[in-house]
């Protein structure tokens, strides 16, 4: 199956680059040197590079609150994110959406989304477009087992399975909505099962393992591609850090021993353990991806650091679109 | 005396076979309710104690919810992770426990697992995974019914059972492996999304059953050769997706695939065959283990594997007509 060389390295870099980005962001929002809320995605890097990685350009994604990690897989620019993490002039929104509200229309990244269960819909609008200027583009929407329990998901899977949109959802099962786990909330384990209840075809992935995620991801597109409609991948997978902010261990409402025993399945280590195995990647090159995309992450802290704030006079643009004539 | 464990794999029938073949999905629904009627099985057989694997999901607890129990019905501790570790887990835990009979809900994968826990486990191999040449379909009500006559004994263990073949796999740095169906060598790198579905990769099959009927990649053996899964011997086949001489063989389910073949050989019990990397491992149609450049595995037939309850012997023997 078509995983070559190009394709490891290319998944390797762009979880590094989610990585080094979010704990660069991590330690900058610890030290209050970032204003407002970041979720961090680290741990869950696999979901979206592998998926990412097997998109074409023109194919969207939308995102969730925790959606660093799904612009920066899509190509997203580290200076530009950073900067509107910091409410900086210079940031993808000006500095008005911050980290929940980052977008690139230009990637076709339709935005993360403050609202849960928010993309869904979003993303089957879009899977729309695609199949009325039948332009061969699949729309992916990136969402958590949390939001599978929001209306907004239903309403939207029903529809994009009633009119064969090709719209792929990707959920990120990690197992915690917020701060309550998936079995306080929810009677079923498997979120898979709800898209078999809408006539989505649907499959469960390693959501540690890039490859696994990339192969599968590469097969579901074809099925969306091919005009079949929709279809579904639940990634299992494993936010290291809180809801919010930096912290790991010993929080009540996760059990240390379940962070440790998923922190040990860390997705990057993983997938330079087997491209070493291989004969890939040797541990210096590996180093060394490392230590490049570090400079770019430390070159978009001092790009964000040195820009200058909004301007108070521009408060209201953007706000507001011209009304189409 | 009496004991029979109930051993369910969360994660069977559920993987990317959905997408990239016809294979249906199996819901936790579809498994509590299996796991029920084995549970009411094993009670009208007799059984005094039932064991039930445990999981993140509470599939047992879901399974035996306001049932009226007439054995004593115990479920094990849930791991800290669902996974094929698990399986091997509980099954070990049954060996200790001196459980008289398991069931077993899975494919061919589960199955394997729990020959990896327990090699000689006296067991009811029942399918609810998505390929199923080793476990076979019967109703799970019948199915518990079989075990507890076993495990009360009331029906000869020896009587109603056959001894599974197994496919030893020793690695050259020292690790071991088994499977039950097949060993297959593909020209991968990485295990993946695990199942295999493409044929162009294939290029060794070892398999023990090669059965009309078989779905899987021991479906190309038995496109070629005949192994019946109670005689002793195994298939080894080399395929060259060059090769002009092609069999077209059930791969999945649903999924029908061209295969060139360069040869086939018979294999007796104790015979060996050597595989040589890179590439990787696939045991019982799940890629599993890889195998680097230069480095190499070695596969041998055993016939000392779990013990195969027939369902239909077990219940005819009890009603006096065996």
């Amino acid at each position: 199956m078509a995983l070559d060389d190009d394709i490891l390295f290319d998944m390797h870099r762009r979880m590094l680059r989610i990585r080094l980005f979010e704990e660069a962001a991590g330690r900058l929002f610890e030290g209050a040197r970032m204003p407002g809320f970041i979720h961090l995605y680290v741990g869950q890097e696999a979901v979206a590079a592998g998926v990412c990685a097997a998109l074409r350009p023109e194919d969207q994604i939308s995102s969730t609150h925790r959606g660093h990690g799904h612009l920066v897989a899509k190509g997203g620019d580290l200076n530009k994110m950073m900067a509107e993490l910091m409410g900086k002039e210079t940031g993808y929104c000006n500095g008005k959406g911050g980290s929940m509200h980052i977008c690139d229309l230009d990637l076709n990244m339709l935005g993360a989304n403050g609202i849960v269960g928010g993309g869904v819909p979003i993303a089957v609008g879009a899977g729309f477009a695609n199949k009325y200027r039948d332009d061969g583009a699949v729309s992916v929407v990136f969402f958590g087992d949390g939001a599978s329990n929001i209306g907004a998901f239903h309403e939207a899977a029903n529809m994009a399975a009633a009119l064969k949109l090709p719209v792929l959802f990707v959920c990120e099962n990690n197992e915690y909505g917020e701060f309550t786990s998936r079995d306080r909330s929810m009677a079923i384990a498997d979120v898979v099962e709800r898209a078999s209840g809408y006539g989505i075809p649907g499959t469960i992935v390693d959501g540690m393992d890039a490859a696994a995620v990339y192969e599968t991801a590469l097969e579901a597109l074809e099925h969306c591609r091919s005009g079949a409609g929709p279809s579904f991948i639940e990634a299992k997978t494993y936010r290291f850090y809180n809801h919010h902010g930096v912290q790991t261990l010993g929080l009540p409402y996760r059990p240390d021993d379940e962070v440790a025993s998923w922190q040990a399945r860390d997705p990057i280590d993983g997938i330079e353990a087997r491209m070493a195995e291989a004969g890939i990647m040797t541990a210096d090159q590996a180093a060394a991806v490392r230590a490049e995309v570090q400079a770019a992450v430390d070159e978009a802290v001092e790009f964000g650091e040195s820009s200058p704030m909004p301007n108070p006079a521009r408060l209201l643009d953007d706000v507001y679109t011209e009304a189409a004539q | 005396m009496g004991t029979v464990a109930i051993i369910v794999n969360p994660a069977a029938g559920k993987d990317i076979r959905r997408l990239v073949a016809e294979a249906s999905p199996v819901s936790d629904a579809s498994k509590v309710g299996t796991l029920r009627r084995a549970v009411i099985g094993a009670m009208e057989g007799g059984a005094t104690r039932v064991i039930m694997s445990g999981d993140r999901r509470g599939l047992a607890e879901r399974a035996i919810d306001r049932l009226e129990a007439s054995a004593e019905i115990e479920i094990m501790d849930a791991p800290a992770a669902d996974s094929a570790h698990s399986t091997r887990e509980a099954a070990a835990l049954c060996r200790s426990r001196r459980v008289g009979a398991v069931v077993v809900l899975g494919g061919d994968g589960t199955h394997r697992d729990v020959a990896k826990g327990w090699r000689d486990a006296p067991i009811v191999a029942l399918s609810t995974g998505t390929n199923n040449v080793f476990p076979r379909p019967h109703e799970a009500t019948v199915a518990g019914e079989a075990a507890a006559l076993v495990a009360t004994e009331k029906v000869p263990l020896a009587a109603v059972t056959h001894r599974a073949k197994t496919i030893d796999v020793q690695l050259d740095d020292g690790e071991n492996d088994l499977g039950l169906v097949d060993v297959v060598l593909t020209n991968d790198r990485f295990t993946a999304a695990r199942a295999v579905w493409s044929p162009d990769g294939v290029r060794e099959i070892v398999a023990t059953i090669a059965e009309p009927g078989s779905v899987g990649l021991s479906a190309i053996a038995a496109a070629v050769a005949h192994q019946d899964r109670r005689a002793p011997g195994a298939v080894h086949v080399r395929c060259d997706p060059n090769a002009a001489s092609r069999v077209r063989a059930p791969i999945a389910p649903g999924l029908y695939a061209s295969i060139g073949l360069m040869s086939h050989h018979h294999l007796e019990a104790g015979d060996s065959v050597t595989f040589e990397g890179p590439g990787v491992l696939s045991f019982d149609g799940e890629r599993d283990r890889t195998l680097g450049a230069d480095r190499t595995a070695t596969a041998t037939i055993r016939i000392d594997g779990p013990r195969v309850i027939d369902v239909g012997r077990a219940l005819a023997w009890a009603s006096g007509r065996e």
